[in-house]
């Protein structure tokens, strides 16, 4: 799954937001503010996919766990997107006749 | 089926996105106040600038006068949770608002305020100072054009906020507040056992003064002591054997009055009376009286032994009940006077405590003072370093080329001599607060030696002398060989002119006179004219000096001849050799505009010139 410019930028305005509540409940202070953005503006742009993005969202929690939220939210959307994406190739299957196929899909996909 | 498009749900959760819209009044603290701005700015310019603003953080004033209020003053008014600043305290309070706000009035619009330019050259003026040759400088161009240098150069301001956002780091910790209440509940328990010891010993002492009273061993003897004595030895004794014979005169008088009580009985019960009963009955009765009368004297003088015995029971009694007393409170008072001692010395304890703590903000709170106090002092070293650092970088960038020159191996080993390794020496700096550190330094006794054989023998010389020593490794044939190529003959004198005349002005020890013959020397003028043609900084201020006139004639050697400033010719080769102080403030003395940022890259450096002796 690709990751489109607004996304990159929902992504951003979510960490300016959480860096603003961190610092005003001290979990971040001021000083910590450089490294975030230099960590964050030199990776942001080189992601490619919603994959790469989580990748990137999660070392950003692990180091600052301010952003733990965010790394939560953009795994939930890709969870979202893979169970969107076998749910369509059930009905592809079931369309074109391959019955027992997409009824072993959804079993598999129901047990994971 | 199309991708769903995860923009909106992912970031909706984000718990930040509601509360954020809220904008406090006022700043409650350094962070706080860089949220505000953060928000602020997020709604002006958007998350990314604001993120991409996170990196250099340039300090706002807000943030710089908020940290003001939270580093100075200590005492909270408890009815408004605001501080609480008296005396000196206020006035230095106040006094570092009105610079910070003199200070951003400059960074924002390059004019300094009337109210503080005096201080704010001073400082510059104090720093360039510090730079070696810099006195010369001041004194042919003035301090005034130095200081226009550095406050017209939009750097400065750069390096004042780079300053700036050091001294936001500097948060002053509060004082312990543990210490003050260790300190105050020490004094409350010292004062309880002082109560206490001074109630006990009131009373020890009035028991220790009872007994005194009864020491015999004291020089005069206690009172008391005398009085059990005296009672003792002499009134008791005495009074014994009056009393004995009184006692004896009390029976004989008891009988007697008896007798004369029975007579008198007789004679009143008696059934006639005498005719001279009533004067029988009153001699009776003067007679009994009489006698009763001296038996209360006798037994007034037992009453009197009694009495003695009494008292000397009863002083003995109160002896003994002081040494009982005594007996009970000495145990007393010295168990309280040592745990007075211990109470004591746990409040020395914690003052000292208290005193650190509040000893260690103290300084803290002038650290942080003294850093907005210097803030221009501090500006104008990195100004002035950093400046020293890109000249010599750039000056490194033009020697590498030239090394790159070298035809073969024995000319790159020839070309190594003049490239500094024969004046400069590596060794360890050792650090204080910082790592030690591999840094350089110049060998100033080869340098004086070699500058010597140059100003008086000119490069062809030195240069022979140099590869002719014991330690250079090269065969005369060698050397012969090589000098006769002209080409490497001129690249090998320049780079020695280059190289030892930048380490010579480093060392601060080139003269006017020396510096004068180098300039207008035909090897010197060579060298200078190929440098600054090398130089696009030094270029561009040549040709500025060149276009107001204050450059006459044709070439370095006339520059130097006909110009009216002294230390011309030295300042000039500073500015070209070592992107020292003159090239900063010699077009600016000069009177060519902007001259002092077109030479920015170059410099004010710490090289100088000293006066010829």
């Amino acid at each position: 799954m690709g990751v489109t410019a607004d996304h990159k930028e929902e992504v951003i305005k979510s960490i300016v937001e959480s860096i603003i509540q961190a610092l005003e409940n001290s979990n971040l202070s001021e000083a910590d503010l450089p490294e975030i953005g230099k960590f964050v503006l030199a990776r942001i742009d080189n992601i490619q996919t919603h994959d790469e993005l989580v990748l990137f969202v999660g070392e950003l929690a692990t180091k600052w766990s301010v952003f733990k939220h965010i790394e939560s939210s953009e795994k939930a959307v890709a969870e979202r997107h893979d169970e969107l994406q076998t749910a369509e190739k059930i009905g592809d299957l079931a369309t074109s006749g391959r019955i027992e196929e997409a009824l072993g899909l959804a079993k598999k996909a129901t047990e994971e | 089926m199309a991708e769903p498009t995860p923009s909106s749900e992912a970031v909706v959760r984000v718990a930040a996105s509601e509360k954020v819209e809220k904008v406090r009044p006022g700043p409650t603290n350094v962070d706080q106040q860089r949220a505000n701005t953060l928000r602020v700015e997020m709604a002006e310019k958007g998350a990314r600038k604001t993120l991409e603003d996170t990196i250099s953080l340039t300090p706002k004033k807000g943030e710089i006068t908020a940290l003001i209020d939270e580093n100075l003053g200590t005492e909270i008014d408890p009815e408004n949770g605001e501080k609480v600043r008296k005396g000196k305290q206020r006035t230095e309070h106040k006094t570092a608002i009105t610079s910070v706000d003199n200070l951003f009035a400059y960074i924002e619009t390059g004019k300094v305020s009337t109210d503080n330019e005096v201080q704010v050259r001073a400082d510059i003026g104090e720093i360039f100072r510090m730079y070696p040759g810099a006195e010369d400088i001041i004194r042919e161009l003035g301090s005034e054009t130095i200081t226009d240098s550095v406050l017209n150069d939009p750097e400065f301001r750069v390096k004042l906020q780079e300053r700036l956002t050091e001294i936001k780091g500097k948060k002053v910790a509060e004082i312990d507040p543990g210490a003050e209440s260790a300190f105050k509940e020490a004094q409350r328990a010292e004062a309880a056992k002082q109560r206490e010891h001074d109630r006990l010993k009131g009373e020890a002492d009035g028991v220790r003064k009872g007994l005194k009273s009864f020491d015999s061993t004291e020089v005069p003897p206690g009172e008391k002591s005398k009085r059990i004595d005296k009672l003792t030895k002499t009134e008791i004794p005495k009074l014994e054997k009056d009393s004995k014979n009184a006692e004896a005169k009390i029976r004989d008088l008891d009988r007697r009055i008896k007798s004369q009580e029975t007579t008198r009985a007789h004679i009143d019960k008696g059934a006639v009376k005498a005719a001279n009963y009533g004067e029988l009955i009153g001699e009776l009765d003067t007679e009994i009286a009489n006698l009763e009368e001296q038996r209360d004297e006798q037994q007034a003088i037992v009453d009197t032994y009694d009495e003695a015995k009494s008292e000397k029971e009863q002083l003995i009694q109160e002896k003994d009940d002081l040494r009982q007393r005594k007996s009970e409170l000495d145990p007393q008072e010295d168990r309280v006077i040592s745990e007075l001692d211990e109470l004591h010395e746990q409040t020395a304890q914690a003052e000292v405590a208290f005193a650190r703590a509040k000893k260690a903000h103290s300084m803290q709170e002038r650290e942080f003072l003294l850093s907005l106090e210097d803030v221009y002092k501090d500006a104008a070293v990195k100004l002035y370093d950093d400046r020293i650092k890109n000249a010599e970088a750039a000056q490194d960038a033009v020697l590498a080329k030239e090394l790159e020159k070298a035809k073969d191996g024995l000319e790159k080993q020839i070309m190594d001599q003049f490239s500094g390794k024969r004046w400069d020496e590596k060794y360890t700096k050792h650090g204080i607060l910082r790592p030690d550190r591999q840094s350089v330094r110049i060998k100033s006794d080869v340098v004086d030696r070699d500058f010597a054989k140059l100003v008086t023998e000119g490069p062809e010389a030195t240069v022979r002398e140099i590869l002719s020593s014991k330690n250079s490794g090269f065969t005369a044939a060698e050397i012969e060989e090589k000098m006769k190529d002209p080409e490497f003959k001129k690249q090998a004198q320049d780079m020695l002119v280059e190289q030892l005349v930048t380490r010579k002005i480093k060392t601060g020890k080139i003269t006017e006179s020396e510096a004068f013959i180098i300039g207008t020397s035909p090897w010197g003028a060579e060298v200078i004219d190929t440098a600054i043609a090398k130089n696009s900084a030094v270029q561009n201020s040549i040709d500025q000096l060149r276009d107001i006139g204050a450059l006459k004639g044709d070439g370095v050697m006339d520059w130097i001849k006909n110009h009216p400033n002294k230390t011309f010719a030295a300042m000039l080769l500073s500015a070209i050799f070592s992107g020292g102080l003159a090239l900063v403030a010699l077009p600016v003395g000069l009177g060519v505009a902007g001259a002092a940022s077109a030479a920015g890259g170059l410099g004010a450096g710490g090289y100088g010139i000293r006066k010829a002796a």
